[in-house]
């Protein structure tokens, strides 16, 4: 239950921030939006890799906040200096933000698998 | 079993995860709309390396077929003369030939006429504040040039008694359509500059330039966002390019004589019965009658 609790901020952040956009006209130019959707999946990578550091107890702020920022601005950096020189560098970000976003997800899986275990050892 | 215990009791760490989350939220909704806007509006969700590559080889072949179709023109100029030399028959057929190409814009034209100049107005209004990009887009339209400005002009100048038209140095033929593609004119489906354009006419350069700059004119409305949008200079010497297109006609063909007639039995009709704006109307009837 504990970790139904925990959850329950963090998605009513993400659904927040998401209206206060979608409902307004806000876009970006055609030609940024690439890279916006490779900021938005560096950001997602931040965020689940804070989760993990924070069930591991190996939650370091200065760490999850510059982490969120400069990745998201690297990785679009990146990719756009990658598309003027010439070499995909947009496919390396989404291949290695990707499966970290993965790896993340499934190693919070597991901690909250193992704890709710732990809580039904306990109560019986 | 201590650290989840501990992580679930105080967790300072759950915070900063919420604030950046709405931030995440935030970037995925613009993310999510932009595409959505791209889907849409079918613009090519093509990063810059892709669309430079593809526009590079779509612009080389172009240009090289272009000069394909010039060298073939020339070709066939040369066959021409060379037939007409043999006979006298062929010598009329051929001086038939060479005016109705000037008349289609197949050759080189040169003589005396004008070069009008359109430009974008030098200071538009800025965007007020409470405007939103949609209307204030709409309020830009008369301080921009589009292609309805560069068709008027064209219009004007044929009236005027032009023999011959560029846009951009693209030779104004019957088939030839104007069309604003983003900053960009199409002129033959050649993409031109889209400010300054430049349109040469050539004809008399008196009249062409002054049925320009007549009153209630073309040349009137600029004058409430910026006369210097447009500009008239007459040229002793204008040289217009050959028409570089290809011109396949699949659709029409010759028409037989009894269709032929019928034409033209059509076209006197409808000549006939357009309103008559002045008293001397059996005097414009008859200079009809005669010419037919």
């Amino acid at each position: 239950m504990s970790a139904l609790r925990n959850a329950i901020l963090p998605i009513t952040g993400l659904t927040a921030g998401f209206c206060a956009v979608y409902f307004t006209q806000a876009t970006v130019p055609p030609f940024w939006g690439p890279y916006l959707s490779l900021a938005a999946l560096a950001g997602l990578d931040s965020i689940c890799g804070g989760i993990r550091a924070g069930i591991e107890g190996k939650f370091a702020d200065d760490v999850f906040l510059s982490g969120f920022f400069l990745n998201t601005l690297f990785a679009a950096a990146l990719a756009y200096l990658g598309d003027r020189i010439g070499v995909d560098l947009f496919l390396a970000a989404v291949v290695m933000l990707g499966g970290r976003v993965f790896l993340n997800l499934s190693l919070i899986r597991r901690y909250v698998l193992t704890q709710a275990q732990l809580m039904t050892k306990k109560e019986g | 079993m201590s650290v989840f215990i501990s992580s679930v009791r105080h967790r300072p760490w759950l915070t900063q995860v919420t604030l950046l989350a709405v931030l995440l939220g935030a970037l995925l909704a613009l993310s999510l709309k932009t595409q959505d806007r791209i889907r849409s509006q079918q613009l090519p969700n093509m990063r810059i390396s892709q669309l430079a590559a593809a526009y590079a080889d779509l612009r080389d072949s172009n240009l090289e077929q272009s000069k394909q179709i010039a060298d073939l023109r020339k070709q066939l100029t040369k066959y021409q003369q060379a037939a007409s030399e043999d006979n006298g028959n062929a010598k009329l057929l051929s001086a038939d030939l060479q005016k109705a190409n000037l008349l289609a814009g197949l050759v080189p034209v040169s003589g005396q006429g004008i070069i009008v100049t359109l430009k974008d107005a030098r200071n538009p209004p800025p965007k007020p504040a409470d405007m939103s990009q949609e209307v204030y887009i709409e309020t830009l339209r008369p301080y921009l040039i589009h292609d309805q400005d560069i068709q008027a002009v064209i219009n004007e100048l044929r009236a005027a008694g032009a023999e011959g038209i560029a846009v951009n140095d693209q030779r104004v033929v019957s088939t030839t359509a104007v069309r604003c593609v983003g900053p960009t004119v199409l002129v033959n489906n050649v993409a031109t500059n889209g400010s300054p354009v430049k349109i040469k006419a050539i004809g008399d350069s008196d009249t062409l330039g002054s049925s320009l700059m007549m009153p209630g004119g073309v040349s009137d409305q600029y004058k409430i966002t910026d006369p210097s949008m447009i500009s008239v200079d007459k040229a002793k010497e204008i040289i217009l390019p050959a028409f570089a297109g290809a011109t396949p006609i699949r659709f029409a063909q010759p028409a037989t004589e009894a269709k032929a007639e019928q034409a033209q039995r059509e076209s006197e009709k409808s000549a006939a019965q357009a309103p008559v704006p002045t008293e001397d109307a059996p005097e414009i009837k008859k200079s009809l009658g005669n010419r037919n």
